[in-house]
């Protein structure tokens, strides 16, 4: 009986795993001359989207949010699934892998394959601009160069001062989305895109991401609040300001805050150009700073 | 060995090669036979890990109930996975404060083993009255030496400037690497044969020392010097599991407890046939990672097993009620 | 075996004195008992004459040897030590933990049968121990002691048993008894703590009486340390030693006072 039941025991999950088996469909076989593109990193699989070469696309991390669910994902927070990534046959594999060692399988892998390996750097705004005519170059592709060259010049044009922005937002509080707790501080690239309008971040120091309490939040008095928050509604921004709408912060009497509920809002990519519009957008649409009353010093 | 202990032992050696086959053929469209030389090496490498581990798990449970007297003892509990966790984390924010580099694989091995025989030193001497080893303090102080060190791990990585999302599935919910180097994983698949041989050598010892302290001694039982040996063992089986797939739980648990309720208590067949069902448990579980695809990305083999091996202990622990 | 404890003292860490002075001489061949009052560090005695504890001063020797300084091998082969509550930690059936006495010497299936049957547990051998009663737990125990030392050359070996009839019903409490008188008859040596005066008086060649605090009251033959002034000393009541049926027996003298006193004082013992 007891064997029974362990032998039970042991089937059931095996079942249950056997059952689950997901029909992905299975890639089609590559042609010879044809590149065929792994972006190992959500960012870089936007950029290559924005370079026309999303049809490229053969493998994706599994926390993309921009790509085609069909595609395999080959890789994710614990590391590379080589098999899958094999069986996509690839000829470029693109990452940003950070400050993290490499790993050493998917280096003597690329090298037995043939496969391009690029790691990208992804620190700041000026990283993004590079690393999207980089990939352009490295993919050794005409239109794709054209419009990264087009790319650049957007960039070039919504990541720089605004008029009428600095008056507006002033010292900016940028925090991340529904839970509002989690703010970008020096260095991020939310504040470096902050800056790069015109504007300042709240937060002079600390690391890129630092996370506050409301009193935290009075001590700094921001001069506005931005959240950038993918998918919200922006006409529930007051919601999602939590408990600071009523911390009587001067950005929310003034009504100085806004959400920006792009969808890649939060990937450092080249889909900062519209995140930067649509800030634009929504900070001109404020009234400007008032100056302080007399007495008190300006930051 | 009777006869009912070697049916068990078959039976579970059937198992074991019934869950190679899986693994085998787990691939990531479904169930198929490697297509080429490359696969077939990387999922012999995994199934090596997890039968490595799954043994090293068990046999250190085996021996850390015998130790005890406690069937409830096993790695995680006592605070050793964690533990050894620690020791590697706390290397790795070393190494990136001198470097600058932060180490994700193969990270050296001598910090898991300080991890682990420090928690096993600390609950050592917390859990003594008396100078004697007492069962219940030691399992209180397990506990909560086990959950400070795991909060010490999630520390650690806050501090890394990744903020630690890279290494979080492997040191806090325990996760096989494909970078594992063959090299490790003979170096911790030896220690864990050697332990094993050597804790079945000693299994009469073992049997006897289940009697009370006195009963023991004068039965002949070198009772200071096998708790030594039992507490350095299991400090170091534990540790090399860690090396390689991180703090997973509840094998060290499950695997001896099956076995016992199938084959009987004596220690020479159980440490064994422990070692075999919690390879081949491991190795299943790697084989569900695999196969149960949840669209964004592969579960960690710690959820895994906490979510099959917490009921199915539960259901072992309602038939223990029933019958003492 | 001569079992030899001279002006033996020894107390617990952070507790009192356990054991103040107490000596006795264990020949070969000799049934000591040790009786006293509960506390009075019977236990404690027989864990220093089996080597378990180390004495804070005096002497606990085996053979002239001090006891705790036995090898394990001696220990197993010449020294049985029964426990006053015998505990078993997993499931092993009452045969496996009778054959644990034999965990340092030869395998010996007959000498494992022979001492179940010695003390009726055979019908129980391949039930699980911890499944048993007291009283079979107990009778398991000392098959235990009888299969590890019940050679055939009981000379040089002991048994150390602490209150081995305590949860025996008489008719295998006498069973047990003649198990160990049988075995002194042989050349072993059996040093017990009884709280059954009367099996005390009737099967130990010598008795040591202890007081509650640990200290001695006397020890000899048993006929001349069992005496009522002895037994006043020991446990602060009355006793009476008498012969029914041709055998000797110790009965407490425990009278209700007549005329009986209101209500409210009959618990309280006589002045």
């Amino acid at each position: 009986m007891r064997r029974i039941l362990l032998a039970a025991l042991v089937a059931l999950p095996t079942f249950l795993m056997l059952a689950g088996c997901k029909d992905q469909a299975p890639s089609p076989a590559a042609q010879p001359g044809e590149t065929r593109i792994v972006a190992l990193s959500p960012a870089i699989a936007l950029i290559v989207r924005d370079l026309g070469l999303e049809g490229r696309i053969v493998g994706r991390h599994a926390f993309d949010l921009a790509l085609d669910k069909s595609i395999p994902v080959v890789g994710d927070q614990s590391g590379v699934d080589y098999e899958s990534l094999a069986r996509a046959q690839p000829t470029h594999i693109l990452l940003d892998w950070g400050s993290r060692e490499l790993p050493p399988r998917l280096a003597t892998l690329a090298a037995e394959r043939s496969w391009a390996l690029r790691d990208y750097t992804m620190l700041s705004l000026a990283d993004i601009r590079e690393t999207t005519l980089a990939i352009a170059e490295d993919l050794d592709d005409d239109n794709a160069r054209a419009r990264a060259a087009a790319l650049a010049q957007s960039m070039d044009d919504a990541w720089s001062a605004q008029p009428g922005f600095r008056e507006r937002c002033g010292r900016c509080l940028i925090l991340f989305g529904a839970d509002s707790t989690g703010a970008a501080g020096p260095g991020s690239f939310h504040a470096q895109l902050i800056e790069s309008l015109g504007g300042a971040s709240a937060v002079a120091e600390g690391a890129p991401f630092v996370t506050l309490d409301a009193e935290d939040v009075r001590r700094l008095d921001p001069d506005s609040i931005l959240i950038f928050a993918p998918g919200a509604d922006p006409a529930r921004a007051a919601d999602l300001l939590g408990p600071l709408a009523h911390a009587q912060l001067r950005a929310v009497e003034a009504g100085r805050f806004a959400v920006i509920a792009h969808t890649h809002g939060l990937t450092p990519s080249t889909a900062m150009i519209d995140v930067a519009r649509e800030t634009s957008a929504a900070v001109l649409a404020w009234p400007p700073i008032a100056p302080p009353p007399s007495g008190t010093l300006t930051p | 060995m009777n006869r009912r202990e070697t049916l068990v032992l078959a039976a579970l050696a059937a198992l074991v090669v019934a869950a190679v086959a899986l693994r085998l053929a787990a691939s990531p469209d479904g169930l198929a036979w490697p297509l080429d030389e490359f696969e077939r090496n990387l999922r012999a490498l995994r199934i090596v890990c997890a039968l490595t581990v799954g043994a090293a798990l068990a046999a250190s449970g085996v021996m850390l109930q015998a130790l005890l007297r406690n069937p409830l003892a096993e790695p995680a509990v006592l605070g050793l996975t964690t533990g050894a966790g620690l020791g590697v984390v706390i290397s790795i924010y070393i190494a990136y404060t001198t470097t600058g580099a932060i180490i994700l694989y193969a990270p050296p091995a001598l910090p898991a083993l300080v991890g682990a025989l420090g928690a096993l030193a600390v609950v050592g001497a917390l859990g003594q009255r008396r100078g004697l080893i007492d069962p219940v303090s030691l399992i209180l102080v397990g506990v909560v030496l086990s959950l400070i060190c795991g909060a010490g791990i999630v520390f650690v990585q806050h501090l890394l400037p990744d903020r630690g999302v890279a290494m979080a599935t492997r040191w806090v919910t325990g996760a096989i690497s494909d970078e594992t180097p063959w090299s490790r994983v003979a170096m911790v698949g030896g220690a864990t044969t050697l332990a094993i041989a050597l804790g079945m050598f000693f299994g009469r010892a073992l049997d006897a020392a289940s009697l009370s302290d006195d009963e023991a001694r004068s039965v002949g039982v070198p009772l200071g010097l096998l708790r030594a040996a039992l507490f350095i063992g299991s400090g170091a089986l534990t540790a090399g599991a860690v090396l390689i797939a991180g703090p997973i739980g509840f094998v060290g648990l499950v695997a001896p407890h099956a076995v016992r309720r199938l084959a009987g208590p004596r220690h020479r067949s159980l440490m064994l046939s422990s070692a075999l069902l919690g390879g081949a448990l491991i190795v299943l579980a790697d084989a569900g990672v695999r196969l149960i695809d949840l669209g964004a990305g592969r579960m960690p083999i710690g959820v895994l097993t906490a979510i099959l091996g917490g009921p199915a202990f539960l259901w072992l622990l309602r038939r223990e009620r029933l019958q003492p | 075996m001569t079992i030899q404890l001279d002006q033996l003292t020894f107390a617990y860490p952070r507790s009192a004195r356990v054991l103040r002075s107490v000596s006795l001489f264990a020949a070969p061949g000799a049934f000591v008992a040790v009786v006293g009052p509960n506390g009075a560090g019977k236990s404690t005695l027989l864990r220093l004459a089996a080597g378990l504890l180390r004495p804070q001063s005096g002497a606990a020797e085996i053979n002239g040897a001090p006891a705790h300084r036995l090898s394990p091998r001696f220990r197993a082969e010449r020294l049985a030590y029964i426990a006053q509550r015998p505990s078993v930690t997993g499931g092993f059936t009452t045969r496996e933990v009778v054959a644990l006495g034999r965990f340092v010497l030869r395998r010996d299936p007959e000498a494992v049968d022979g001492a179940l049957d010695a003390v009726r547990l055979a019908d129980r051998a391949d039930a699980v121990f911890n499944q048993l009663s007291a009283g079979q737990q107990q009778r398991a125990a000392i098959a235990r002691a009888l299969a590890q030392v019940n050679a055939a050359d009981a000379a040089g070996r002991c048994i150390l048993a602490d209150e081995p009839i305590s949860a025996l019903d008489p008719a295998h409490a006498s069973i047990v008894l003649k198990l160990l008188f049988a075995f002194t008859r042989r050349g072993g040596t059996v040093l017990a703590s009884l709280h059954d005066l009367t099996a005390a008086l009737r099967w130990a060649d010598q008795t040591l009486v202890l007081r509650a605090d640990g200290s001695p009251v006397g020890f000899g033959p048993s006929a001349e340390t069992l005496r009522p002034e002895a037994l006043r000393a020991a446990f602060g009541a009355d006793f009476a030693i008498g012969e029914v049926a041709g055998a000797r027996i110790v009965v407490p003298l425990d009278r209700l006072p007549s005329p009986l006193p209101p209500a409210a004082d009959t618990m309280t013992p006589d002045p």
